[in-house]
Parts: structure tokens; C-alpha cells; sequence
């Protein structure tokens, strides 16, 4: 299957706007849950694991989904074994990471980032 | 292109292949279609309020049990296809996880399991207090879990954890699909034995770990672990240390069967993923990372994790050598620098069963077997021999693989390492329910293996005749061992609003005496309050109707106040599990009140609170 680059670093740019959207500004919406439990369990690790470049679907779900897990308790452990605990704050740390993940791939993928890599393999 | 039809009746017919796969195809989607929608308008007509000791099965009705026939039927059927589409056996799987795991949030009212509601009350501490006491309980010197629970419930902005909890089984059983796919498929190229083998996970999964719990959480994390090791870190064949020649010399002393076993053991893996040495240390990374949940999350799985990852380096399956150090260091960090609240006051519990392998099996088995009304004891017996079974199929389909040199060392070592932990702890009379479980992914892709020994194995008539059969007893056991216990296991809605009544009245400090262990209780505010239970109290005091010895519990923890709530799934539990008589809890509670010493302070059909009179 044809990768897309600028796919999911779509996908999670636009997540993550949305989650800040229901979150801060529009709270009353239906759908908060569904935006939110998919951008908790999905970007953060999508974010990372797009980086590993593995060329499976599948493998990047399973991982992504673990990755985000393991992101979110982490993080969200640390603020409060650092007597900090904030379900806002901790939703910022992720949105952080999910943003750079997705702008740093956009870099890495971006047409200029392709041809300076191609010049470096041809020297 | 081979058609499924005879070759006689193609012969016959002018129809063309691509056609009968055409329509095999429509089949394929026009038979789970039907499933669903047989199963769907089936369900309003289960009355779970009639159930019997023998669980769910005793009120489903017969168009449910069809419609899951035909599911794994269809399934089956789909197998047999030249082409396998991906597709339309996801939908399957999928349908199937749905309605196998589904239909107790569907025919319920709130929640089922007892755990979920304690597990509801560790979160909701933590969303309220924004800390963990782990003076308090075990689970706050392995919070993880709830703290992503507490975080996820805040965020969304749910009151609490429950109306998700209630889907859990579904969810956890969905994302174990993927891991499960990965493992399966760095074990063979065959699809058919892939799909076969998740078919037989999902109707032998009745061990009922997947419920709202940092177990069933940390399953999922336990396969993906597993799956990153077996598609990237297999040892290869370049990679495979050889003999050194002292040792060959060694080995030439030995007889043949052992020299057989040693170059079995150590022939390297023929199926492995290349990468980049780039893409492994990140991968590592990314496994380190998820450990680092597992050891945060739960007590026992990363000891699971470290037995199978320490089996495989052992053996020469899988690199880095230094993992299982690594993961055997957090582990030990974790539970010398963030458990010692915990260590201080049970330490007999962690250490106090090792090596009492006699123990465990007695407290895992013998114990459940001897209790509770025959319904019931006719259950447990039903989950051992369900579990001799798919253990004795995965033996047969070992054996058939390693007689066709197939090299399944990984695999084989991978469904032997959970029972390492047998010496360890009896785990509260868990033990042997978790080894099932850790064992189940390799056990059932053996179990599949003898249906599928070559690429177009199984395609014959009598061979899909043969997996149909054997799925369709799976399921007919799957639906006595999952849901055995539901009588006691489900949880109405004036179950929970009594027990949220008995919050709002009881000040801080009462002790709350639950009719039995089970129930919705610890939801709230579970610091609080002290808690006892008539589980406690001798059943020969509950069929005498001795009331002294209840105002003895209820004066036993010395508090200003003592509530005995009694509700319907604790009376079921009473009869169920220790075989008290029918109504034996109906006329304790007449007693208590004719006492005098106790005060009915609320009363509906599925929940009654008495107030002890001091």
C-alpha cells in the first residue's frame, strides 16, 4: 500500500485541535468522549511510531496504541507522584508531544527534508 | 483459481470460478449479517432475573445460540475459501467479540463484577484526592492503571469510571486482535492456521480477566511485548551461536533422543522481520517503555513478562541478552523503592506460598470444585475439562508440527513459562486462572495447528467439517465457563442505588457489612469506611441464624456506627459459592430484626440496609 506522509501527521494535527477544542472552549458537545478517548489512545504513540518507519499498518496500530498508553499513564503518573496531579496539565504534556511528533514528521517528510536526503546518499 | 464446489459440479455447471468465489464472498458477508440480526432481536427476550446456578446459558434463548452458531459456522466456511479475504474474516472476529463479549452489557442493568466497582473506587480516589495511599490498599503501590482510569474519567468529564468500565470486556478483547495477529503470524505463513488460532482464542477466553482491571490492561501490554520479541529479536540463523566443539564432544556422549532435543532446542527461528539496526533500537525502546507501564500498573504480569522473555534469551530465542536483567532491575526498583507500605504489613502474602506448589493448586482447584450448589460445582468441573481440552489439542498439534520439522521452540517455550510461577504464589487462589490465561495464545495456535499442516490443509469437506466441530464445542463450553457465575456476577440497578443510599446516610468511620464478599460496594469514598463481610462469619452461624455472632462482626472493628447491607447478587453468591440453602439470607435478616438489635433503614426488591443498634 502506498504510504502517505503528510496523512497522519494530518490526522494527528487535526486531533489534537479538536481534543483542545472540546476540551477548553466548545465542553458541551456530544462527541467529547469519542474525540478525546481517540486522541488519548491513538496520537501520542502515532506520533513516535511513525518515526520507526515499520511499512505495516497494522504493527503501527498495535504499537501506537500501546505507545499512547504507556505515554499517557506515564506522564500522568509523574505529575502525581510529583504531588502535581492535573488531568488539564497532563493534557497539555500530550498534546505537546503529539504536535512536535506530527510537525517534526511533517519536517522529516516535508519535499525539501527528501531531496537534501537524497543529494547526502548520492555523495 | 480453485472453486469451492466439487470439481464434478463445476464441470456440470456453466458457472465460472471467479463467479462461485463471488458468491462465496456474498456469503461470507450475508451470513454474520444475519447472525447479528438474529442475535440483536433475540435479546430483548433474555430475563436475566431467572437465571440459575448455571448461569447465562440457563436464559438464553435458542435463536442467540443459533446466531452464534451460524457466526462460527460461517467462519469456518470462510476459511475454506481459496482466497482468504482479510475483510470479511474481520468482520467475524469482530461480530464475534462483540456478541460473545457484549451481550452482558446489553441484557444487564449496571456494571457486572464485583472487582469493577473496587476498581471504579481506587480511581474515583484518585480523581478525588489527586494521590495514592498505598497504606491504604495493594493496588496504590501499583497504581498505573487507575491513574490513566482517573485521568481518562476527568478529562472526558464522566461523573465516574463505571458507564466505560461496562464496554471493557469488549475493548480489551478487541485490542488483544492485534498482538495476537502479530504473534501468530512470526510463528507461521499459513493464514488459515492465523485466523483459526484467534478464532479458538476468543471461544476459550472464559477466564474472565477482562474486565475493568489492570490485568486486563496489562494483558494487551504482556502480547505486545511478546509480539515485538518474536517479529524482531528472533535469533536468526546468521545470528545462531554454533556448537563449540568441547560441548559437541560433550553432546556425542548423550544418546540420540537427547542430542535430537538439544539441536531442536537451538535451531534458530526460519521466520523472521529484518530491520534496521536503527528501527531495533527503537523498537527496544518502545518495549522498555511499555514494561515500564507493566511494572507500574500491576504485581504480577511483569513477573509473567520476565519468565517468558527470560525463557526465550534462555534458550537462545530472542535477543538482547540483557533484557530480562533490565526488566528483572525495574522490577526489583519498583517494588524495593514504591511497595514498601505495602511489603511492610504482607510480606507473608508475597513470600508465604513459595515453593507450596500444593498449595496452590489446592486453593486454585480443589477448593472450587468442593463449593457451592451442583449447578455450580457442574461449572467448575466444566472449566477444568475445557481447559484439559484445548491443553490436550494443543498437545496433539505440537506434536503434529514438530513430526513435520516445524521449528515451534519459541512458541512450545512461550506456553510452558506462565507455569514457572506455579512455585511462586497462590495468588489468593488466582494462580492457576492467570497461567491459563499467559499460556493461552500459544496453546490455542498449537490447538489450531492440527486442521492446518499445509498451505491448502483444511479445505477439504471433511476437514472444515472437522474445525467447525471442534469450534462449535468450544463455543458450547465457552458459554457454560465464561458466564458460569452470572447469577452472582450480575448487578441491577436497585442493587447499586441501595448501595449508593447506605454512602449517603453511613458517616465516615462506619463499618459496612456486606451480606457476602460480591456486590457493588467500594465505589466511593472507600477510605472512609471499614468493611466486613457475612462471607466472613461461619455459613452454619448463617443457617443457624445465630445473631450473636453478627453483632459480634459488627462490633468487632470497634466504630461509632455498623450497616449490614444485604443485596441480590450477595444472596446468589452465598448459595452459589458456599451452598447456603435458598432464602437462608432472607431468614437471617428476619432474625436480625426480630432481635431487636438491628433496624431496617431502607427496602427495595434487590437491596436491603439494616442499622445496627448499639
Amino acid at each position: 500500500m502506498k504510504r502517505l506522509p503528510w496523512l497522519w501527521p494530518a490526522i494527528i494535527v487535526l486531533s489534537t485541535v479538536a481534543t483542545c477544542l472540546v476540551t477548553f472552549v466548545i465542553t458541551d458537545i456530544a462527541v467529547r468522549p469519542f474525540i478525546v478517548l481517540w486522541f488519548l489512545f491513538v496520537c501520542p504513540g502515532m506520533a513516535l511510531v511513525r518515526f520507526f518507519r515499520l511499512e505495516e499498518l497494522v504493527v503501527e496500530w498495535i504499537l501506537a496504541l500501546a505507545l499512547s498508553f504507556a505515554i499517557d499513564a506515564i506522564v500522568a503518573g509523574i505529575l502525581l507522584y510529583a504531588g502535581r496531579w492535573s488531568p488539564t496539565g497532563t493534557l497539555g504534556i500530550l498534546m505537546g508531544i503529539s504536535l512536535g511528533g506530527a510537525i517534526l514528521q511533517i519536517g522529516l517528510d516535508s519535499p525539501i527534508s527528501l531531496i537534501r536526503r537524497t543529494r547526502v546518499s548520492t555523495k | 483459481m480453485r472453486s469451492v464446489l466439487p470439481l464434478r459440479m463445476t464441470s456440470l455447471l456453466p458457472i465460472k470460478p471467479h463467479i462461485v468465489t463471488h458468491l462465496s464472498d456474498i456469503t461470507g458477508v450475508v451470513l454474520p449479517f444475519a447472525a447479528i440480526v438474529l442475535w440483536s432481536l433475540s435479546l430483548p427476550s433474555v430475563d436475566v432475573g431467572r437465571m440459575t446456578d448455571l448461569g447465562l446459558v440457563s436464559v438464553l434463548p435458542v435463536s442467540i445460540i443459533i446466531a452464534l452458531v451460524i457466526l462460527t459456522i460461517s467462519f469456518c466456511l470462510t476459511l475454506r475459501q481459496p482466497k482468504l479475504r482479510m475483510p470479511i474474516i474481520l468482520l467475524h472476529l469482530f461480530l464475534l467479540i462483540f456478541m460473545l463479549y457484549g451481550i452482558t452489557t446489553l441484557v444487564e442493568e449496571a456494571p457486572r463484577f464485583t472487582a469493577v466497582y473496587w476498581n471504579a473506587g481506587y480511581t474515583e480516589y484518585i480523581m478525588r484526592t489527586g494521590t495514592v495511599d498505598p497504606s491504604l490498599d495493594a493496588y496504590f503501590s501499583w497504581p498505573g492503571f487507575f491513574v490513566l482510569s482517573a485521568f481518562v474519567t476527568r478529562i472526558t468529564e464522566y461523573h465516574d469510571i463505571l458507564p466505560l468500565a461496562a464496554w471493557a470486556p469488549v475493548f480489551f478483547n478487541l485490542i488483544y486482535l492485534g498482538p495476537l495477529y502479530m504473534i501468530f503470524t512470526s510463528a507461521t505463513t499459513d493464514k488459515r492456521l492465523v485466523w483459526l488460532g484467534l478464532l479458538f482464542f476468543y471461544l476459550t477466553n472464559w477466564i474472565g480477566q477482562d474486565y475493568f482491571s489492570p490485568q486486563g490492561f496489562n494483558f494487551f501490554l504482556y502480547l505486545v511485548i511478546i509480539a515485538i520479541l518474536l517479529k524482531w529479536f528472533k535469533v536468526t540463523t546468521e545470528a545462531q551461536p554454533r556448537i563449540p566443539g568441547p560441548l559437541r564432544q560433550h553432546l556425542g556422549r548423550f544418546s540420540p533422543p537427547v542430542q535430537g532435543l538439544y539441536t531442536w532446542l537451538t535451531a534458530p527461528d526460519t521466520l523472521c522481520t529484518p530491520s534496521q539496526p536503527r528501527q531495533r533500537i527503537a523498537l527496544l525502546i518502545c518495549l522498555v517503555f511499555v514494561f515500564a507501564l507493566v511494572v507500574f500498573s500491576h504485581p504480577l504480569t511483569p513477573f509473567f513478562v520476565l519468565a517468558s522473555v527470560t525463557t526465550l534469551v534462555i534458550f537462545r530465542r530472542c535477543t538482547p541478552r540483557w533484557l530480562p536483567i533490565l526488566m528483572a532491575l525495574m522490577t526489583g526498583a519498583w517494588i524495593i523503592f514504591m511497595t514498601q507500605a505495602f511489603l511492610v504489613g504482607h510480606l507473608y502474602f508475597v513470600t508465604g506460598d513459595l515453593g507450596q506448589v500444593s498449595n496452590t493448586i489446592t486453593a486454585n482447584v480443589t477448593a472450587r470444585v468442593m463449593q457451592g450448589s451442583p449447578e455450580h460445582i457442574f461449572i467448575v468441573v466444566m472449566r477444568v475439562v475445557m481447559t484439559a481440552a484445548i491443553w490436550g489439542l494443543a498437545f496433539v498439534g505440537a506434536v503434529f508440527r514438530l513430526r513435520r520439522r516445524y521449528r515451534d521452540v519459541s512458541y512450545i517455550l512461550l506456553a510452558i513459562a506462565p507455569f514457572s510461577l506455579i512455585v511462586a504464589n497462590s495468588y489468593d487462589g488466582e494462580m492457576l486462572l492467570r497461567i491459563y490465561l499467559f499460556s493461552l495464545p500459544p496453546m490455542v495456535f498449537f490447538a489450531a495447528a492440527p486442521f492446518y499442516t499445509t498451505s491448502n490443509s483444511g479445505m477439504s469437506r471433511k476437514m472444515t467439517a472437522a474445525v467447525a466441530g471442534v469450534s462449535l464445542i468450544l463455543l458450547g463450553g465457552f458459554l457454560f465457563t465464561r458466564y458460569g457465575n452470572e447469577r452472582m456476577d450480575y448487578i441491577t440497578y436497585a442493587e447499586v442505588d441501595g448501595a449508593h443510599y447506605l454512602y449517603s446516610i453511613a458517616p465516615p468511620h462506619s463499618l459496612l457489612i456486606a451480606g457476602w464478599d460480591v456486590g457493588p460496594m467500594q465505589f466511593q469514598d472507600f477510605e472512609k469506611y471499614s468493611y466486613a463481610s457475612l462471607a466472613d462469619v461461619p455459613s452454619n452461624a448463617i443457617t443457624a441464624q445465630d445473631v450473636n455472632v453478627i453483632v459480634q462482626l459488627a462490633q468487632s472493628q470497634k466504630t461509632s456506627d455498623a450497616y449490614l447491607i444485604i443485596t441480590r447478587s450477595q444472596k446468589a453468591a452465598a448459595e452459589l459459592s458456599s451452598g447456603l440453602a435458598p432464602g437462608a439470607m432472607d431468614r437471617l435478616e428476619d432474625a436480625l430484626l426480630r432481635s431487636g438489635k438491628f433496624e431496617l433503614i431502607y427496602s427495595k426488591p434487590d437491596a436491603q440496609i439494616l442499622k445496627y443498634a448499639y
